[in-house]
């Protein structure tokens, strides 16, 4: 499995939605902890930024691809300030397909859902299962 | 392009600053640096949360705008280099940065730790003339 873990944070940087792929180490409580962390993380990276910003929105500006010695975090920012980022191991791909793909789930199983409160978390068994599948084709394509 | 070249040690201390190419300028030198230590110390807890168990070390963040990258010693010094985003991993180059403060900052005796890095010219001399070097120093990778 390439893709340990996804996650989809509101404009205010709240968890509304987590997918893991294999039996995740964190808590709930973690996982709302790091993400909101993540928010932060990337509107200060935005702000100290040494060029000048091309007058793009300021939620584009945040991290989009994180480091560390064991995984890579990849994020896609919406105009409207939502997060969706997940966390991939080696060998690195990519992820960019994916993140997108949910975007597109997230617009259409979620926010056309006249059921749904904005900013809430999403419970929805035809969003997760969109997800889901994407999450198999992207590995299906790996190999 | 490089932006911007930092040195912290023990205690988040800014020991050394240097910036090339900025577009946007630097408001106060002392707050921005204070961001970057906080940031540093923040994502690496981060990652070593957020990964997978014996996660260590972060590594670089990539913005649109820019590309941090970041090497910490088991010392508590760090090295940090700011670059545009196309710009490939730099650990060997701050490694490199690392043995040159090793050689001619922490091997100097007449320097007291914790002072500021322009105290020993060598150091600095050198970390120029090897920033300079690199490829992508003023042009953008592609």
């Amino acid at each position: 499995m390439v893709v340990v873990s996804l996650f989809v944070l509101n404009r205010n940087g709240s968890l509304i939605y987590s997918y893991e792929t294999q039996g995740s180490h964190l808590s709930s409580n973690d996982k709302i902890r790091l993400s909101s962390t993540f928010h932060g993380i990337s509107a200060i990276a935005a702000q100290i930024s040494p060029k000048r910003s091309g007058g793009s929105f300021s939620s584009l500006q945040g991290i989009r691809t994180l480091d560390a010695d064991t995984f890579r975090l990849q994020c896609f920012h919406t105009a409207t300030g939502v997060k969706i980022f997940c966390v991939l191991l080696p060998p690195y791909v990519d992820a960019d397909l994916l993140l997108r793909q949910v975007y597109a789930h997230y617009s259409d199983f979620v926010l056309k859902n006249p059921f749904y409160e904005l900013d809430m978390p999403i419970r929805f068994e035809t969003f997760e299962k969109e997800v889901q599948r994407s999450l198999a084709e992207f590995h299906a394509r790996l190999v | 392009m490089i932006y911007n070249f930092y040195a912290f040690g023990r205690g988040r201390k800014l020991l050394c600053r240097e910036e090339w190419h900025r577009t946007r300028p630097c408001r106060d030198v002392e707050e921005e640096s204070k961001y970057v230590s906080g940031l540093l110390i923040t994502l690496k807890s981060f990652c070593q949360q957020l990964g997978p168990p014996r996660t260590e070390a972060f590594l670089a963040y990539a913005t649109s705008q820019y590309k941090l990258h970041s090497f910490e010693t088991v010392s508590g010094y760090r090295f940090v280099l700011t670059t545009d985003p196309s710009v490939p991993d730099q650990q060997e180059s701050l490694i490199h940065i690392y043995q040159l403060f090793v050689d001619h900052v922490i091997k100097n005796p007449l320097y007291h730790l914790g002072d500021d890095l322009h105290k020993c010219p060598v150091f600095t001399t050198k970390l120029h003339s090897f920033l300079l070097n690199r490829p992508f120093f003023a042009s953008l990778a592609s």
